[in-house]
């Protein structure tokens, strides 16, 4: 007796991955995208494109500079004033005009674009742009705290059916030179090779994922040091508190003698100061008033890098009085558990990426999403054909019609009227309205077919994005890229590589629909093509019945040989495992047939050598 | 011999999936129970005892899911008979000699 073990992991991979893998593919995909999702705000609100600046000294210098004479003329001094300068993800400048009740939360601050070369404010369209996919992301949009809870709690049960599928998976080296063409093996192993290879990125997306969702998801854990305050353990948890034990500053630059005007001589050293510390410069300046005067100015370095601490970025502070300026205390050193907890919480946020690194981090994460496609796939082929209707369904509706909502979203941004009342919210009904009608779709049409046609749409909507982004801005991508400005460039690429993937997906999509399902096709011109080249079934079934009555047992036989070239061409291969099972299986099955009933009693040596010849002699 | 068939929750899809439902659900309850265990018993700051009883709990998680599960399938299923030795072909060959 032995312990089923292969079976049971098998179950449990099989059942709760198909669950999960819907999931996983929704959540990747969608994290993916917020990795870039200032870069689609900005794509979106085409009324900004002009004001945008290249991310260098002397645009930092010059946005600053607009910024602080249009808060004078704007705000009043009290509270803070804050400015973001132009960077790589976000290249035009923008302010805050913060007032004291307000300041400790950020979730009240409202930036308003201006143009640093007139130094107006501009007046972009009201788009939801990346952050709609980004909420979707977090909490499956509108959920809440409730969704924060059930993306974690999946998450987290993706774990197990990670570990299940490393336990189950073997030769994987072997495997990666041997992947199949086509068919149900190409589907296995491009899931053992994908997921294996993708193995540490998924690992470590979720569990930085589940890091960030904790207090919500575990709250029991908090019970023992937290019970009372759990706001205390959130504030712990971004590294902002700051220990009494750590005031002193760490370094020093002593004023100079400055001339004029004090406000902007301060802002201009501070910004000197910055840009030679940081090699991704300022990314923020804040404006502190104390009893309606200015009290400091406050530098914040635009990507840090330090993973123990979050990547919180450092922060310089003028002060108005001596006009020395010191760098903020960073608190406390944080201890080894505390160091990995910041490292995975910032590892997941992706603030400390540079263009690169947030490539790579996306391309990694769409690969997940990929390898978890090709076992939903793989599922569908191995699986029954009854069970198979509402998986399919489903997975055609999670892989090809979330991408396409998500294109049509992006198209809603740019092309709904900027002058229409609830734009965001009509932004967001596109995207459901698609995402909807994608899985009445897939639940309706025939699943031989309706996948293709998704793939068919989603080319389209991909192709349009892509038109869109190339032909349909001032500057254009090009001319953006030799300007400094590379997000413009980056964006028409991304969406012409998904267009590029989506028509690749479409041809591949209809060479099977040509060799398994064309006669399927209920429109007009496949109805037509099936009636022309096949016998409706009624003639079929007569022609059988006239054969029948006509002639006996053995001529029966022969009339209908069996073997292996009587199968149907099924289009995919099995996977090895179910190969190896039919192959054992397949000389018997074609005994079974090719003895007609008559010849039951003679001598089956023969016969199980050639069937053509036995029958001869038994006539 | 023939291999046993599942009897506490038979050998349908329907009771594959309450089997792994209920594994996932015995990983979570021991994990919930584990996790604010570890916060009180680890050494240092109320945040680094927290934050580690976090980490364990979802490394750890998978763990005891999969244990879990298999844990239900045998107490479902039971042992499963050892697999028939196929013959050697040795003593074939004599018979076939004779």
């Amino acid at each position: 007796m032995n312990i089923p073990i292969t079976k049971a992991l098998r179950e449990q991979h099989a059942k709760a991955g198909l669950i999960l893998g819907w999931f996983g593919f929704f959540v990747f995909v969608l994290g993916a995208i917020s990795l870039y999702r200032h870069e689609l705000t900005f794509w979106a609100q085409t009324e900004t494109h002009r004001a945008a600046l290249a991310p260098d000294r002397e645009s930092r210098a010059l946005a600053a500079r607009a910024g602080l004479e249009l808060a004078k003329k704007t705000g009043s001094p009290e509270g803070v004033w804050i400015i973001t300068l132009p960077t790589e993800r976000n290249p035009v400048p923008s302010l805050a005009l913060v007032q004291p009740g307000d300041m400790h939360d950020h979730h009240h601050w409202v930036f308003k674009s201006f143009d640093a070369g007139t130094g107006e404010f501009l007046t972009a369209r009201e788009t939801c742009g990346g952050n709609f996919l980004y909420r979707l992301h977090v909490d499956l949009f509108g959920l809440g705290p409730a969704g924060r809870k059930l993306v974690a709690f999946l998450a987290l049960c993706m774990l197990a059916v990670l570990l299940s599928g490393v336990f189950l998976r073997k030769n994987l080296v072997s495997r990666m030179f041997s992947l199949g063409k086509s068919g149900a093996r190409m589907w296995y192993e491009g899931h053992c090779v994908g997921a294996g290879a993708t193995l540490p990125f998924a690992a470590l997306f979720i569990v930085s994922g589940l890091v960030l969702a904790s207090q919500s998801f575990l709250p029991a854990t908090l019970f023992p040091h937290y019970r009372e305050d759990r706001r205390s353990f959130v504030v712990e948890s971004k590294g902002i508190r700051t220990t009494p034990d750590a005031f002193e500053a760490r370094a020093i630059y002593a004023a100079g003698s400055g001339q004029g005007d004090r406000v902007r001589e301060r802002l201009e050293r501070l910004l000197l100061v910055a840009e030679k510390r940081w090699d991704s410069g300022p990314g923020l300046v804040s404006f502190r008033f104390a009893d309606n005067r200015l009290a400091e100015i406050e530098a914040s370095e635009a990507r840090g890098t330090l993973f123990g601490r979050r990547t919180a970025g450092e922060r310089l502070t003028a002060s108005m009085e001596s006009g020395d300026i010191v760098t903020k205390p960073r608190g406390r050193e944080p201890g080894v558990v505390a160091t990995l907890w910041y490292a995975a919480s910032a590892l997941h946020l992706g603030r400390f990426a540079d263009p690169f690194t947030r490539l790579f981090m996306c391309l990694s994460a769409l690969c997940v999403a990929g390898s978890l496609a090709m076992g939903l796939v793989l599922r569908e082929r191995k699986g029954r054909a009854a069970a198979r209707g509402a998986a399919s369904a489903i997975t055609t509706w999670m892989v090809i019609g979330l991408p396409t909502a998500m294109a049509g979203h992006l198209l809603a941004t740019r092309l709904l009227d900027p002058g229409l009342a609830a734009r965001p919210g009509l932004e967001k009904a596109v995207f459901f309205a698609i995402w909807g009608a994608s899985l009445v779709h897939a639940l309706l049409r025939d699943s031989h077919v309706a996948r293709f046609e998704q793939l068919v749409l989603a080319s389209v909507a991909a192709a349009l994005l892509s038109l869109q982004a190339m032909f349909g801005q001032d500057p254009g991508p090009l001319q953006a890229l030799f300007s400094g400005l590379p997000v413009l460039f980056g964006t028409a690429l991304m969406f012409l590589a998904a267009t590029i993937l989506a028509i690749f997906c479409t041809f591949r999509e209809w060479e099977r629909v040509k060799r398994e399902a064309f006669a399927r096709y209920t429109s007009l011109p496949g109805r037509l093509w099936a009636s022309l080249t096949t016998l409706p079934s009624s003639l079929k079934r007569a022609a059988q019945n006239l054969g029948k009555q006509g002639k006996g047992r053995g001529e029966q036989a022969l009339a209908k040989p069996a073997g292996p070239a009587d199968k149907k061409p099924t289009g995919f291969r099995l996977p090895a495992f179910l190969a190896k099972k039919e192959k054992a299986q397949a000389p018997r099955k074609q005994e079974v047939r090719a003895l007609p009933k008559a010849l039951e009693s003679e001598d089956t040596a023969s016969t199980s050598t050639s069937d053509t010849t036995s029958l001869g002699q038994a006539q | 011999m023939k291999y046993p068939r599942h009897t506490l929750l038979g050998s349908t899809d329907l009771a594959a999936w309450l089997r792994v439902v209920l594994s996932t659900a015995l990983g979570l309850v021991l994990v919930w129970v584990l996790a604010p265990g570890i916060a009180t018993v680890w050494a240092g700051t109320a945040f680094e005892a927290t934050t580690a009883a976090f980490l364990l709990a979802f490394v750890l998680f998978a763990p005891l899911a999969l244990l879990a599960h298999l844990l239900v399938y045998l107490v479902a299923g039971g042992l499963v008979a050892d697999k028939p030795k196929a013959r050697k072909n040795s003593a074939n060959k004599g018979r076939d000699a004779a």
